[in-house]
């Protein structure tokens, strides 16, 4: 009973995570999206770099975090997924990302 | 649009405006974006510019339909408008057509000339519309910064 408990707790987490995630990622992707036809209407650099870098500091941690909470398990790496591996691929992307805005900042035209 | 250039002039008679711009000479001079004022003013004073500004004032406008909608030479639309941009008044966009090939489009950036004489100076101010696309203005804003 207590066993059985635990499963489904675990699995309302994970559709609340899944559902406030893709919230975001539907947020981010509108912002990314009016970014980008602003490169493509503007003829602009400046604006094709925010794109990116929004894109990689808002879409690409969610989309790992969405697949680290779905495959985690089935790669093996067991508990360090968690407390290493993800959290330091996405502070990369997130690095990158703050890159390409501050890139875009000094970009002159 | 053309209403601000008759204004323009009528506040300030060609025999003023030299004066001015000669005080001017040796002081620094509020002007938008890489225009002066004296290129401004001969700017609005040319028809095919302010034509120009006041068809794309309602909706942006290709070369090729402005040049039937102002009755002018494809040639002449691409000058105006060149001189338009540079002086802020105008805004080139490239619109993205279904089988992905692309076109220019202009759209009347200016919504306020206005020209104010303070203590031997003149301040020459240009004031832009919000673009109507919400895409174009987060690139104006981004591009402000």
């Amino acid at each position: 009973m207590l066993l059985q408990f635990g499963v489904e707790q675990a699995y309302t987490d994970y559709l609340i995570h899944l559902a406030v995630t893709l919230i975001a990622m539907m947020l981010a992707l509108y912002i990314v999206f009016q970014a980008f036809r602003g490169y493509r209407r503007n003829d602009s650099q400046r604006i094709l770099f925010l794109a990116i870098g929004l894109a990689l500091l808002t879409l690409a941690p969610f989309a790992l975090s969405i697949l680290g909470a779905s495959l985690g398990n089935s790669l093996g790496l067991g508990p360090r997924l968690y407390t290493f591996y993800l959290p330091v691929a996405s502070r990369l992307l997130e690095i990158c990302g703050l890159g390409c805005i501050l890139y875009s900042l000094f970009i002159r035209n | 649009m053309s209403g601000t250039a008759v204004y323009v002039h009528a506040v300030f008679p060609a025999q003023k405006i030299e004066y001015v711009f000669y005080l001017n000479r040796n002081r620094p001079i509020h002007v938008s974006e890489d225009c002066s004022p004296s290129e401004l003013f001969a700017l609005l004073d040319d028809e095919y510019a302010r034509a120009i500004l006041t068809a794309t004032s309602t909706q942006s406008m290709s070369a090729k339909s402005l040049s039937e909608e102002c009755d002018a030479s494809l040639p002449t639309v691409y000058r105006r408008a060149d001189r338009l941009i540079e002086c802020g008044l105008l805004a080139e966009r490239t619109e993205v057509v279904e089988d992905g090939h692309h076109y220019s489009v202009y759209e009347a950036q200016l919504d306020r000339l206005t020209v104010e004489l303070d203590d031997g100076e003149l301040h020459v101010d240009v004031e832009e519309t919000p673009a109507d696309d919400v895409a174009d203005r987060f690139t104006d804003m981004w591009e402000d910064i």
